[in-house]
């Protein structure tokens, strides 16, 4: 099979996600329990991961650039102490990872544009989530209820994904 | 070849990335439950939205687009371009377009692509190392949501286009004198136009025209020198066999040979096809895969349909076999010119079972050498003693086909001129 011609190295980064995901790491690792050498260094692996994942010449190399962004998301998120601003900039960084897959090197320019509708969603329920959690009283129940949610969802998609045939418009009887 | 296009299931396909990031996402949301800590659950919930909102996006059924593609390009270079329109609602830059390269083509450089008036244009540049004819498939056309999440795929796109490269000499080959294997071969005359034959018409002479030729009695009521013209007889009847099975040079190897020899063999069949001889095919692998005699346009796409069919057999079958089976569709005494590498005694024991069976046999051999290249791991000095043995191995198995036969060693892919002329002087072919 033939390969797609290489965009240039600029394009290939997915600049504008991984910009807000370097930020959201930053953030995270400057806030975390972590010491501050060891979650700078998890900061500079995920971007050179990422980076060097982009430019990798072999497809299913640049297909996974976004694992080490997600790895180290996970990792400060773990460790960061609770603050309103804290979730929030972890949900900021699950949207990053979505841009940054969004602008795909391998596909054609505009993947940007075309993919709002894709982060839309996410990004809109991120904000409903983290408003909730700004004005609900702290404690522990926002978190069940958050998790049920979760729950919830997730069992939703697992279903989905077994029976994508859902997402099929249903033929016409007489058709 | 696809002429209706086939529909393909109409589901949208979840790709990798999806259960990677629903991986991520379950194992954040476990880690947050289990530490009570929200900050890894907000982490998770964009990554377990993300695939439902890909799939919220995309079309409702596969959608539709027309493909309009062509090759281009001369001698080794073939260039491959085309066009994909949406008939459907989505957008040409969501279509993922992935045009297959045949085994026997090279690419040059990646295929460019991109989007132009609503459509979605690609261009492939490959190469053609040696001669070939081969049926490149129409590409598969996905629709792909931005971020790669979920897929479906495109219905409409149809049309295979075929890629050919022959070696030029073929032009010629239609004088070579071919064998009857019936005393009235058929009414169809020979399209040619020549010296003998029946009388075909009269026209004006050429300055130094043979005075044979010319139409006395038309010059004088003309008072300007008119030659007369003939057709031609049809020569005869040839069959073109392919042997389509594996070799000991390995599967990448016979491969590359079988392109080069469907090529010849297209090749040929269509400069005999062009003289309206009657021509005959048969692929050989397992069993044999045959198209009897005929002529006319109909026979040419029949056979250019068998060798674009053909390929390297899995196992191969007995060379009596082959040559018991032709004998069901052709008589014997057919002029027989069989397409093989010689490479290994199968391949050499075909030559004498088809001799016994009565056919008259040439065989065209694509020698192996040139696809051989150089591995690297001896010194220089080994490897020229190795090439020298091999090039010895090789003269020693055509030198043992023409126990049986002629045999023409084809080494230069890019001619064909030593077969062209071993066919066209029939005192040469004959085999003490």
């Amino acid at each position: 099979m033939t390969g797609p011609q290489r965009a240039s190295p600029v394009r290939r980064l997915g600049l504008p996600g991984l910009a807000i995901a370097a930020l959201s790491l930053l953030w995270l690792a400057l806030g975390s329990g972590l010491p501050l050498l060891v979650a700078g260094l998890l900061l500079l692996a995920a971007l050179a991961g990422a980076i060097g994942l982009r430019l990798w010449p072999d497809p299913a190399g640049r297909g996974a650039a976004w694992v080490p962004l997600v790895v180290a998301l996970a990792v400060l998120s773990v460790t960061t102490p609770l603050t309103f601003l804290a979730e929030l900039v972890a949900g900021l960084g699950g949207i990053a990872v979505l841009l940054f897959l969004v602008d795909d090197p391998d596909r054609l320019p505009g993947g940007l544009g075309r993919g709002l509708s894709t982060v839309a969603l996410p990004a809109v329920a991120v904000g409903v989530a983290w408003s909730s959690a700004l004005l609900l009283p702290p404690g522990t129940a926002p978190i069940g209820v958050a998790a049920g949610v979760l729950v919830f969802a997730l069992a939703v998609v697992a279903f989905l994904l077994g029976r994508p045939d859902l997402f099929d418009r249903e033929e016409a009887a007489t058709s | 070849m696809n002429v209706f296009p086939v529909a393909a299931p109409s589901t949208l396909r979840w790709r990798s990335r999806t259960f990677g990031l629903l991986a991520a996402a379950g194992i954040l949301l476990v880690i947050g439950v289990l530490l009570r800590d929200p900050i890894p659950l907000f982490l998770a919930l964009p990554l377990l939205l993300a695939p439902l909102a890909a799939a919220l996006s995309a079309p409702r059924e596969n959608p539709t687009a027309r493909l309009d593609w062509k090759e281009e390009g001369a001698g080794a270079a073939v260039r491959i371009s085309g066009t994909i329109r949406p008939e459907s609602t989505v957008r040409a830059g969501d279509l993922v377009v992935d045009v297959p390269l045949p085994r026997s083509l090279v690419e040059v450089a990646p295929a460019e692509r991109g989007v132009q008036d609503g459509a979605a244009w690609f261009r492939a540049t490959w190469r053609a190392p040696e001669p070939m004819i081969a049926l490149v498939p129409a590409p598969a056309v996905v629709w792909r949501d931005p971020a790669g999440l979920v897929e479906r795929p495109v219905d409409g796109i149809s049309g295979d286009l075929v890629v050919s490269r022959y070696p030029p000499e073929l032009l010629r080959l239609g004088s070579a004198h071919l064998d009857r294997t019936t005393v009235l071969p058929g009414e169809t005359r020979s399209r040619r136009i020549g010296a003998s034959g029946e009388f075909f018409g009269i026209r004006d002479a050429d300055p130094n025209e043979n005075p044979r030729r010319i139409n006395w009695r038309a010059t004088a009521r003309s008072g300007r020198l008119l030659a007369n013209e003939y057709a031609l007889e049809r020569t005869g009847d040839v069959v073109l066999v392919l042997d389509a099975r594996p070799t000991e040079l390995g599967a990448a190897v016979d491969e590359r040979l079988l392109s080069i020899t469907r090529a010849a063999a297209e090749g040929v069949a269509q400069s005999f096809l062009r003289i309206k001889s009657r021509v005959g095919a048969a692929v050989y692998g397992e069993f044999l895969d045959v198209v009897p005699l005929s002529t006319g346009r109909a026979q040419s796409f029949r056979i250019r349909e068998a060798f674009l069919r053909a390929h390297l057999a899995e196992t191969p079958g007995p060379s009596e076999r082959c040559a018991i089976a032709m004998r069901r569709y052709f008589l014997p005494g057919v002029t027989t010119i069989l397409f093989s590498s010689l490479a290994d005694p199968p391949a050499l024991s075909l030559v004498s079972h088809l001799r016994r069976r009565g056919y008259r046999v040439v065989v065209l051999s694509p020698s192996p050498l040139p696809l051989l290249s150089r591995r690297g791991r001896l010194p220089p000095e080994d490897e020229e003693l190795a090439e020298r043995l091999t090039r010895l191995v090789r003269r020693s198995q055509v030198a043992r086909a023409w126990r049986d036969a002629p045999a023409i060693d084809w080494e230069e892919y890019g001619s064909l001129g030593g077969f062209v002329e071993f066919l066209r002087r029939p005192a040469s072919r004959r085999v003490s």
